[in-house]
C-alpha cells in the first residue's frame, strides 16, 4: 500500500516537474534558513549552560539608585568574595576574575598580549572547563602559577611540553605554567586565555579592604539544595553592612542566565540577547511558512487535476483516511526531498554563516542528535504542509470529482490560497520594509559626527618600559614627518574606562548625582583627536607645568554642571581640584547609539595608560606606521608593536548591529525568492487554466495587453492587500524598535511608498512572463482541443 | 437483490423542483444482465449513481438483499460498496500516473488483500483480456477499447457481485464497443449483475432486461 503511494507520488512529481521543483527548492531553501538559524539559537542557547555545577552558580549584581533611576552592574571590591564566603554558609565556593586589558606574555624571544585574568581557584570548581594537565584549582592557590589554554601554550612553547615552565607577565613577573587547559569553547562568555592567580594580586598588596573600587566581578556557587530567593532575601544587604556604601543592594544571579537575560531595567532583569534569538526564531518559522504555503497553494491548486484520481480510488474502495495517508505520504516524500536540498545548502553555506554571526560554531552534521531531531523536522514539516490540501482533496465526492466540474463554478468568497498569498507578501512587505529601516538607522548612526577624526590615528597601550621613557618616546616621535601629533591618554578615544557621580564643582545642587566620563591627557588631545575647540586652550603639561590639575570638558558637560562661563571653573573629583582651561565640542567616545555622554578630560594626573599617534592625512600610512615601530622598538624591545586603528574600534561598534542588519537582509532576501517561486507557480497554474478563457476573448478580438493586465490584476490585487496589512504592523514594530535608540532616525512614509512599490514590482515581474505566456497562444490550437 | 421503491430525485430550484428522477420502481434480481436506454437527460447516469451509492441524496427506500441502505450506518454503506459493486465509466478513469498493472491492483490494495494473492488475480485478468504484455504499459500508451478493458478487469479485480457501466462504449468505435459487450456477456454468463446504461441499442441485445426511461420516469421494461 505504502509502496503504491510513493510509486504514485513520485510519478507526479515526474510528471509536474516545475510546480515539484518550486516545492522542493522552496522548502528546501526555506529548511536551510530555518536549520541555519535553528543551530545558532542552539548555540545561543547554550551558552555556560553546560557547566556542572550551572545549577547553583550565580553572577554577584548589584543595584543603585542614582537620580531616582535604579543602576545595575556587576563589579564589585576586592574583598567583597572573601567576605561574602565569611558570612554566608550556604555559600560553597567564590570567586574573582579581573577583566583588564590584555597582558604581554614574554618566554624567550617570543611576546605577545593575551586575554587573562586574576582568578581564585574556585573560578574551576564553578566552572567545568576541560583539563589537559596539572590541576587548576591547586594552580591557583599558588601566587607564583598560571593556567594556560592549549593554543597560548603551544603559541609560547610550540610543541615542547610547557609544565612548569616559566612565562613572563609584562616583563615584571615571572610565573610557572602549573595547568593546561583545553581553550575555552566557543559557547562561553569568557573570553580568557590566560589565568594568573589572585593571591599574586593579594602579594602584590592590590587587594586591600578598600570596598570602594569596583575592579572585578564576583562568581558564587551555592550549597546543593539552596534556594535562590532565600538567599537573595539575605543578601540584598551586604555591602551596606559590610561598607559605607549603604545604598547599594546585592543580589545573585543565574550565570546560566547570564548570557541570555542580562539586560536589566529598575533593578530587574527585562530579557537581553533573548529578544534578539526569539526575533531570529520568528523570522527563521517565518521563512519557513511561506515555503510551506508555496507548497499548500501549489498542491491545491493542482487539485483539479487530482481529483479524478481520487474518484477512482474512492470507487476502488479507498476510505477517507487512505487517501489522506497518501497525500500526506507525498507531502513528506517532497518533505524529504526538500531536506536534501537544504542539506546541501547548510553545508555549503555552513562556513559563510559563521563569518556573518562571528562565530566558530560546529557543523552539527556530525552529531546523532541532529538527526533525530531532523527526522522529527521533516515529519512535522511534511504533514503540516500536506495537511490541509490532503483533508481537502480526501473530501471529494467520487461522483462529483469524476465528472471533474471542480472548481470551475467561481465561488466569489475569499478562498484559502488568496488569503496564503496574501499573508506571504505581507511578510514580503514587513520583511523589506524592517531591513530598510534597520539600515537606516545604520546609516544614520554611523554618518553620526562623533566630534573626533577617526582617520590615521592609532593608539597603542603604555608598558612599563614606555612609562620610562615617556617623553623621549614622544619627542621622537614627533620628530618623525609623518607624524602630526601625540598624546598619551588614560583610555583610547574609543572606550570610556571610568566614570563617577561623585565629581563636585561650584553652584552643585548636592542631590544631583549625574554621571560624569573620565578621560585623561598630556597635551594636545584636541589636535591628535581631531576635536574643535569652542573657548579656552588644550592641556599641555609640557607648557604649562600646572597642567596636571587642569581639565578640558565637553559641551555635553558645562551645560550639566550649568557654567555660565567655564573657563576657571573648579571641577573637584577624587580629591583633587581641576581647573577647566577649555571648552571642546561634543565628542562620542563610547556607543554611538547613545546619548552624548558629558566627558571631563583631565590632566596627567591621571593614569596615561594609552599612547594615540595620528598621522599626516594623504602620506603612506604603511610608511609611517614602520617608522612608528621602530621608534617603539627602541624603547619597547622585545614588545610587540599592538597598535589599533581609531576608526577600525570604531566600526566595531556596529558590528552587532551591522550582523543583524545582514541577516535580516539575507532572510528577507530568502522570503522574497520563495514567495516568487510560490507565486510563478500559481501564476503558471492560472494562466494554465484560464488558457481557454484567454483564448475565447482573443478571438473576440482582445488585445495582448489587456489580456495580460487580466491575468497579473488577479495577483496585484493581493499583493496591494498585502502592502496595507503589512505597513501598520511594521510601523508599529519599528517604531518601538527605534525607540530602543537614544540617538536615531525617523520613521518616514518614504520607506513604505518604495517598499510597496518594489513588491509590486517584483510581484509583476514574477507574474508578467506567465501572463504574457498565456496571451500569446494561439486560440485556433487551444479551442480545437476542447 | 436490489429493490427500489418510490425513488424521488430533484434539484431545488427558485420557484419550482425539477425532477430527475420520479416514482421510480425497480426490482433487480442476482445474475441479471440490465440496460438502461434512453435520450440525454433522462436519467440514466443519475439511477446508476444511485444503484452504485455514489449519490445518497434522493427520496424513497433502497433495499440491497434484505437491508435497506437507509437504515444502515456510513461504514457498513462503505463495506458494502467496496465489496459488492465495480464502477466502468466511459472515460475509462483509469489513473494516468499507474501502469496497467498497477491500475487493476488499486482496488485490491484498498481490500487489503495479501500479495501473492493479488498477483494470481492480476495474472489471471491480464491473461483472460490478453494484456499481459502491456502490463506495464501507463493508459496513454494504449488504444480506447484495450484502456476499457483495463477499465473492466480493475472493475472486476476485486470480484464484485453487482458491475455498473455508464456508457462502456460511449467512446469507442463499434469493433471495440463489441469486444467489451462480448465480454460483459461472458461476465453475465458467469454470473455478474451488470446494470449498464447507453445510447446504443445494439448493446441492449446483449442483455437479459431493457428499461427506457424518459424524464425521469421508467418508460417501458421488457425481457430480452
Amino acid at each position: 500500500m505504502w509502496k503504491n503511494y510513493f510509486k504514485i507520488a513520485w510519478r507526479n512529481i515526474q510528471r509536474s516537474k516545475g510546480y515539484a521543483l518550486i516545492n522542493i527548492f522552496g522548502l528546501g531553501i526555506g529548511m536551510a534558513a530555518s536549520i541555519l538559524i535553528l543551530i545558532w539559537v542552539q548555540f545561543e542557547l547554550s551558552v555556560d549552560r553546560y557547566h556542572e555545577n550551572s545549577g547553583r552558580v550565580y553572577a554577584v549584581w548589584r543595584n543603585s539608585e542614582m537620580q531616582g533611576e535604579i543602576f545595575t552592574w556587576d563589579y564589585t571590591p576586592a574583598p567583597y568574595a572573601p567576605t561574602l564566603i565569611d558570612q554566608y554558609p550556604e555559600v560553597e565556593e567564590v570567586a574573582r576574575i579581573t577583566e583588564w586589558d590584555p597582558q604581554l606574555l614574554t618566554v624567550g624571544e617570543t611576546s605577545f598580549y593575551e586575554e587573562s585574568t586574576f582568578t581564585d581557584p574556585g573560578f574551576f570548581k564553578m566552572f567545568s572547563f576541560e583539563v589537559i594537565a596539572g590541576d587548576p584549582v591547586s594552580a591557583m592557590e599558588e601566587p607564583e602559577s598560571v593556567v594556560l589554554t592549549e593554543s597560548v601554550a603551544r603559541k609560547l612553547f610550540g610543541n615542547e611540553s610547557a609544565m612548569g615552565e616559566t612565562v613572563t607577565v609584562e616583563k615584571q613577573m615571572d610565573l610557572e605554567v602549573k595547568a593546561i587547559i583545553k581553550d575555552l569553547p566557543e559557547n562561553t562568555n569568557f573570553p580568557f586565555t590566560t589565568f594568573f592567580s589572585m593571591k599574586k594580586l593579594d602579594q602584590m598588596g592590590w587587594l586591600g579592604d578598600f570596598w570602594g573600587n569596583n575592579s572585578m566581578r564576583t562568581f558564587a556557587m551555592l550549597k546543593e539544595g539552596s534556594s535562590l530567593p532565600d538567599f537573595n532575601e539575605k543578601f540584598q544587604g551586604f555591602t551596606a553592612k559590610n561598607s559605607e556604601y549603604d545604598d547599594i543592594s546585592d543580589f545573585l544571579f543565574p550565570v546560566a542566565d547570564l548570557h541570555l537575560y542580562s539586560k536589566f531595567e529598575n533593578g530587574k532583569s527585562v530579557g537581553g540577547k533573548i529578544e534578539l534569538i526569539k526575533m531570529f526564531g520568528i523570522v527563521s518559522v517565518l521563512v519557513l511558512l511561506i515555503a510551506g504555503i508555496n507548497f499548500v497553494n501549489l498542491s491545491t491548486a493542482q487539485s483539479d487535476k487530482r481529483s479524478k484520481e481520487v474518484g477512482i480510488r474512492k470507487l476502488s474502495g479507498a476510505g477517507r483516511e487512505m487517501l489522506i495517508g497518501q497525500f500526506l505520504a507525498e507531502s513528506t516524500l517532497i518533505a524529504v526531498a526538500a531536506y536534501l536540498v537544504a542539506l546541501v545548502l547548510v553545508s555549503l553555506a555552513f562556513p559563510w554563516f559563521n563569518g556573518l554571526i562571528g562565530r566558530d560554531l560546529q557543523n552539527p552534521m556530525t552529531q546523532p542528535f541532529f538527526w533525530m531531531i531532523s527526522m522529527a523536522y521533516v515529519l512535522v514539516i511534511g504533514i503540516l504542509a500536506g495537511s490541509y490540501p490532503a483533508f481537502l482533496m480526501s473530501s471529494y465526492r467520487p461522483a462529483i470529482a469524476l465528472k471533474s466540474q471542480m472548481n470551475k463554478s467561481r465561488s466569489f468568497g475569499v478562498k484559502p490560497r488568496e488569503v496564503l498569498v496574501v499573508f506571504q507578501f505581507a511578510v514580503v512587505v514587513i520583511l523589506i520594509s524592517s531591513v530598510w529601516i534597520v539600515r537606516d538607522q545604520m546609516n544614520f548612526v554611523q554618518n553620526r559626527d562623533i566630534g573626533l577624526n577617526k582617520d590615521n590615528l592609532i593608539f597603542h597601550p603604555v608598558t612599563q618600559n614606555i612609562r620610562n621613557n615617556k617623553a623621549a618616546l614622544r619627542n621622537e616621535l614627533l620628530a618623525l614627518p609623518g607624524v602630526t601629533s601625540v598624546s598619551y591618554t588614560f583610555s583610547p578615544l574609543t572606550n570610556i574606562y571610568s566614570d563617577s557621580n561623585e565629581m563636585n564643582w561650584q553652584g552643585k545642587d548636592p542631590g544631583f548625582k549625574p554621571s560624569i566620563s573620565r578621560m585623561g591627557s598630556d597635551a594636545d588631545l584636541v589636535k591628535t583627536a581631531g576635536m574643535e575647540l569652542i573657548a579656552g586652550r588644550d592641556i599641555d603639561i609640557y607648557t604649562y607645568a600646572m597642567d596636571s590639575l587642569s581639565v578640558l570638558i565637553n559641551e555635553k558637560t558645562v551645560a550639566i554642571m550649568g557654567f555660565e562661563d567655564p573657563i576657571g571653573q573648579v571641577i573637584e573629583d577624587d580629591g583633587y581640584n581641576f581647573t577647566v582651561v577649555g571648552v571642546v565640542k561634543d565628542f562620542i567616545m563610547d556607543s554611538p547609539f547613545e546619548e552624548v555622554k558629558p566627558i571631563v578630560v583631565i590632566g596627567p594626573e591621571r593614569d596615561l595608560n594609552f599612547i594615540h599617534i595620528r598621522f599626516a592625512d594623504g602620506e603612506d600610512l604603511s610608511r609611517n606606521l614602520a617608522e612608528a615601530e621602530a621608534v617603539f622598538n627602541k624603547f619597547n624591545p622585545e614588545s610587540p608593536f599592538e597598535y589599533s586603528f581609531v576608526d577600525q574600534e570604531h566600526a566595531r561598534k556596529f558590528q552587532a548591529q551591522e550582523r543583524t542588519a545582514n541577516l535580516t537582509s539575507i532572510f528577507t532576501g530568502l522570503a522574497v525568492i520563495i514567495s516568487c517561486m510560490g507565486l510563478f507557480g500559481l501564476a503558471t497554474f492560472i494562466a494554465e487554466r484560464r488558457k481557454k478563457e484567454i483564448s475565447v476573448r482573443k478571438v473576440m478580438g482582445a488585445s495582448v495587453a489587456s489580456l495580460v493586465t487580466l491575468v497579473s490584476t488577479e495577483f496585484t490585487r493581493l499583493v496591494l492587500i498585502s502592502i496595507l496589512i503589512g505597513i501598520p504592523i511594521t510601523w508599529y514594530f519599528m517604531s518601538d524598535w527605534l525607540n530602543t535608540f537614544a540617538y536615531r532616525t525617523s520613521l518616514n512614509w518614504g520607506v513604505f511608498i518604495w517598499t510597496g512599490g518594489l513588491t509590486m514590482l517584483i510581484a509583476l515581474l514574477t507574474v508578467s512572463s506567465q501572463a504574457i505566456k498565456a496571451s500569446l497562444v494561439n486560440p485556433a490550437q487551444i479551442l480545437k482541443s476542447e | 437483490m436490489i429493490q427500489l421503491k418510490e425513488i424521488d430525485k430533484y434539484i431545488e430550484s427558485r420557484f419550482q423542483r425539477i425532477f430527475l428522477l420520479k416514482g421510480i420502481h425497480l426490482e433487480i434480481k442476482e445474475g441479471e444482465f440490465l440496460t438502461l436506454m434512453g435520450p440525454s437527460g433522462a436519467g440514466k447516469s443519475t439511477l446508476l449513481n444511485i444503484l452504485g451509492l455514489l449519490d445518497e441524496e434522493y427520496e424513497g427506500d433502497y433495499f440491497f438483499g434484505e437491508k435497506n441502505i437507509r437504515s444502515m450506518k456510513e461504514r457498513e454503506r462503505s463495506s458494502l460498496h467496496k465489496s459488492e459493486f465495480g464502477y466502468i465509466f466511459q472515460a475509462y478513469h483509469l489513473i494516468d500516473e499507474l501502469t496497467v498493472y498497477e491500475n487493476i491492483e488499486t482496488p485490491l490494495l484498498y481490500r487489503k488483500v495479501s500479495s501473492s494473492e493479488r498477483k494470481s488475480i492480476i495474472a489471471e485478468l491480464l491473461d483472460r483480456f490478453n494484456m499481459v504484455a502491456k502490463k506495464d504499459l501507463f493508459p496513454a500508451q494504449l488504444s480506447g477499447g484495450q484502456q476499457q478493458l483495463v477499465g473492466i478487469a480493475r472493475a472486476i479485480a476485486g470480484r464484485p457481485r453487482v458491475l455498473l457501466a455508464d456508457e462502456p462504449t460511449g467512446n469507442l468505435h463499434s469493433a471495440q464497443a463489441k469486444e467489451i459487450m462480448e465480454v460483459f456477456q461472458e461476465l453475465h454468463r458467469e454470473g455478474t449483475t451488470i446494470i449498464q446504461a447507453t445510447h446504443a441499442r445494439e448493446n441492449a441485445d446483449y442483455g437479459s432486461r431493457l428499461i427506457n426511461l424518459l424524464d425521469g420516469k421508467i418508460e417501458s421494461d421488457e425481457k430480452i
